[in-house]
């Protein structure tokens, strides 16, 4: 009876430890999200540049991706799922890539992106949040960031999208 | 007059050598306080992956340009959030982070005096 406050008190630090380790959700929110784009100047794939100007009057979604990425493979599917079901324009941002491989990757498994830009260097990256690819960012309107996903974009993660594309479009 | 040529190059040299160390040591004084957000539990200066090297040359050319440690960790922390920061600020978000050892402490410091007294 005399150590029952000790007892409570290391149930009670043994329940906090378990809520804080069994969070479903371990990605952290981007601080960008409900934030104007960070600055974009990057060279396109096709000639001319991907910059600021371009995310403007509608709403869009920018993928960061790579031919050296494994898991934008499995994406690259999605994405053509995504536009057959709502058609938006995808901004892709090839990260860190060499642009011989980029171009033999789209010619296989074909380009859903409306704009590709060239991050040689990772800084569009940097500037932008990214801890890895691929990552995309759901674009309003008015170039404020509404959505982020880190990963790949799936069955689950395009019915979010949709979701949050009908919120916005309202 | 040769001599003196000499000696003018060398401390030329010689100054942008300290300013270049300068900047070095600065440079990983921050990195060190910087995590590495795809290795988690490591600064960005121990860490070999491919975003922990691009932030480490960003750190550096940040200081090239003139800007002093609060302001690169301000551009970072608007990025990434306070996450990467291995020591967090004190703010609103963190305040019970840090007040909470000291209440465990007086928590229990008085459950032992109790425990002590009815003893």
């Amino acid at each position: 009876m005399k150590y029952i406050g000790l007892i409570i008190a290391t149930f009670f630090i043994f329940v906090c430890l378990f809520f804080a380790l069994n969070k479903k959700e371990q990605t952290l929110k981007s601080p960008l999200l409900n934030k104007p784009i960070p600055e974009i100047n990057l060279n396109s794939l096709k000639n001319g540049k991907l910059n600021n100007i371009d995310f403007k009057n509608e709403v869009l979604l920018v993928n960061f991706f790579a031919s050296w990425c494994v898991p934008c493979i499995v994406e690259h599917d999605f994405l053509f799922e995504l536009k057959k079901q709502k058609p938006i324009k995808i901004y892709g941002i090839n990260y860190k890539d060499d642009i011989k491989n980029l171009k033999i990757w789209l010619e296989k498994l074909g380009n859903p992106y409306s704009k590709i830009g060239i991050d040689e260097t990772g800084i569009t990256g940097i500037n932008w949040g990214v801890n890895g690819i691929p990552e995309s960012f759901l674009i309003d309107q008015n170039g404020i960031i509404r959505h982020k996903i880190s990963g790949v974009i799936d069955e689950k993660q395009i019915k979010i999208l949709l979701s949050k594309i009908e919120l916005i479009e309202k | 007059m040769k001599k003196i040529l000499i000696l003018i190059i060398l401390i030329f040299f010689s100054q942008n050598i300290f300013a270049d160390e300068n900047l070095d040591k600065k440079a990983r004084e921050i990195n060190k306080k910087i995590r590495c957000v795809v290795c988690q539990s490591q600064s960005i200066d121990d860490s070999d992956s491919i975003l922990a090297r691009d932030l480490r040359l960003l750190i550096k050319e940040k200081l090239e340009e003139g800007k002093n440690e609060k302001e690169i960790t301000d551009y970072l922390v608007e990025r990434y959030g306070e996450f990467i920061l291995l020591k967090p600020r004190f703010n609103s978000n963190t305040y019970f982070l840090w007040l909470a050892p000291i209440i465990i402490i007086i928590f229990g410091f008085f459950l032992i005096k109790g425990i002590f007294k009815k003893n």
